[in-house]
């Protein structure tokens, strides 16, 4: 029995499209239903939190980050740097 | 997510129960107050270091703090706790969260790197020891 040219490129193209179609979908398909999933650079748009063995909190707006962005044009940013405090900083 | 809406928590509950986690354990076994904050740094290093003097226990202290925005860590730990996890160690931490954070996992990130800046630190030394009889 022969196959019709029709018959050959469904079996021999269409059933690997289709298996390949499948993997594709099986893998990127939760990464489009994922709710608040974040890609790095896009503006935060959550509040800011603060998180610790004992639970995690809303951040209060009285706490010390706010005084240097509060600073008016005329007057300089002052260092609030503790002494003795250590660390370490990175970007990425 | 709708445009323009704003989503109220950043995290999934298992992603907080995670991280909450990596802090209790790190702050059990070191003996330092482990803590994490995610959210805007609007002046760098200094708002790091703000936050960390607004803590109730600052030189005992450890604050991780993430700014995804400006894609920025900051490693603060207070006066007592240099001698016990020194900035080199940090400077690992920092690097370890950073290759989480490149691909957008803030949480696994912060959790990876309280759990090595655990493992660097040394216990602090405890002036109340019960001694057998």
């Amino acid at each position: 029995m022969t196959l019709t040219p029709l018959a050959a490129v469904l079996i021999f193209v269409g059933i690997p499209a289709a298996f390949i179609l499948l993997m594709a979908l099986i893998i990127l398909a939760p990464g489009w239903t994922r709710v608040g999933s974040y890609r790095p650079g896009e503006p935060w748009p959550y509040e800011p939190l603060m998180i610790s063995g004992s639970g995690t909190t809303d951040v209060d707006d009285s706490l010390a980050i706010t005084p240097v962005a509060e600073l008016g044009e005329d007057e300089p940013a002052e260092l609030v740097f503790s002494v003795g405090v250590g660390g370490a900083s990175a970007r990425w | 997510m709708l445009a323009g809406e704003e989503l109220s928590t950043a995290f999934s509950n298992s992603q907080l129960a995670e991280m909450e986690k990596a802090l209790l354990n790190a702050t059990r076994s070191t003996g330092a107050w482990f803590c994490a904050y995610v959210g805007s740094l609007p002046a760098g290093r200094q708002s790091a270091v703000a936050l960390h003097d607004s803590l109730e226990f600052p030189n005992t202290s450890v604050l991780v703090a993430v700014d995804p925005e400006q894609r920025l860590v900051e490693v603060v730990t207070g006066s007592s706790m240099r001698e016990a996890l020194d900035d080199r160690a940090c400077r690992l931490a920092c690097l370890t969260m950073t290759s989480r954070f490149t691909v957008g996992d803030i949480a696994a990130g912060i959790r990876d790197g309280v759990v090595m800046l655990a493992d660097h630190a040394r216990p602090l030394p405890s002036l109340h020891t019960d001694l057998p009889d």
